[in-house]
């Protein structure tokens, strides 16, 4: 890539449609494109909610399908990919009502992963320049 | 011994906004792994799947250069799959929806069939489904 152009506007990326395209995507997921903010020089911080709360859960398996005689192995693994966008110094944050009504405890979270409730969630909205909603 | 049946899938939707085209990857494999025949019907956004611009590997993910994977695309699984079905997976796309997205460089596996022909297809099955929706 050229040189990365530096960038002092905040993003704040919420996603919350999980396990789209697994296929057709792979690795281009919502925390993927999060890396590749900062790794422009954008400054920016993820939150996932809904279903996508289930992306910062720790001990996920790797998992691939078959298709005939080709494995695609190929497929997101989301808890390397959180744990990549906290390596990248990106804060992860995931909706605590969210965790809880699918029976997520706090414990269940990769470590780094912060378990935010609506107002601080509100809060951060408005602690950055920008909000992109998935 | 297996009833060898046609199953009749219709493919309806874009690509990447949900899991339904890994779900009719998964499938395809079950069905030709058990003995059936498979006509795909790709129609709508579907007839992205196999597009001859999307190459056979996906562009890689630019903030790992070291990587050293290759991601497969859609039209490269679902060429490698013809090719290893010894016929028993026929993959058609709708002419109508193909022209009007555009999608006209379709790879040579694939079959460009008119689209009302797709009813005396799904007649000729002796199972048929539609997944997704336009």
């Amino acid at each position: 890539m050229g040189r990365a152009r530096r960038s002092q506007v905040s993003s704040l990326i919420i996603v919350e449609r999980a396990f789209r395209g697994t296929v057709e995507s792979q690795y281009s997921h919502a925390p993927w494109m999060s890396e590749m903010v900062k790794a422009m020089g954008g400054n920016t911080s993820l939150v996932l909610k809904s279903h996508c709360v289930l992306y910062a859960l720790n001990k996920q398996q790797d998992v691939s399908i078959d298709f005939g005689n080709y494995k695609i192995n190929t497929l997101a693994n989301y808890n390397k990919a959180i744990s990549s966008v906290l390596a990248r110094g990106i804060p992860v944050y995931a909706k605590l009502d969210d965790c809880l009504s699918r029976g997520i405890a706090i414990n269940d979270l990769i470590n780094g992963v912060k378990a935010i409730n609506t107002l601080a969630l509100a809060k951060l909205i408005d602690d950055h320049d920008k909000a992109w909603f998935w | 011994m297996t009833d060898k049946k046609t199953v009749f899938l219709e493919i309806v939707g874009a690509p990447h906004e949900t899991d339904s085209i890994t779900s009719l990857f998964r499938i395809i494999h079950e069905s030709l792994s058990q003995g059936h025949n498979v006509e795909v019907w790709a129609c709508g956004y579907a007839t992205m799947l196999t597009r001859k611009a999307l190459t056979d590997t996906k562009p890689g993910t630019y903030i790992y250069p070291e990587e050293d994977i290759t991601y497969p695309t859609t039209s490269h699984l679902i060429k490698e799959l013809i090719q290893s079905s010894d016929g028993d997976l026929r993959w058609g796309v709708c002419e109508y929806c193909k022209n009007d997205r555009g999608a006209n460089d379709q790879i040579d596996e694939v079959e460009v069939m008119m689209s009302m022909s797709m009813l005396t297809r799904m007649n000729l099955a002796d199972v048929s489904m539609v997944i997704g929706t336009f």
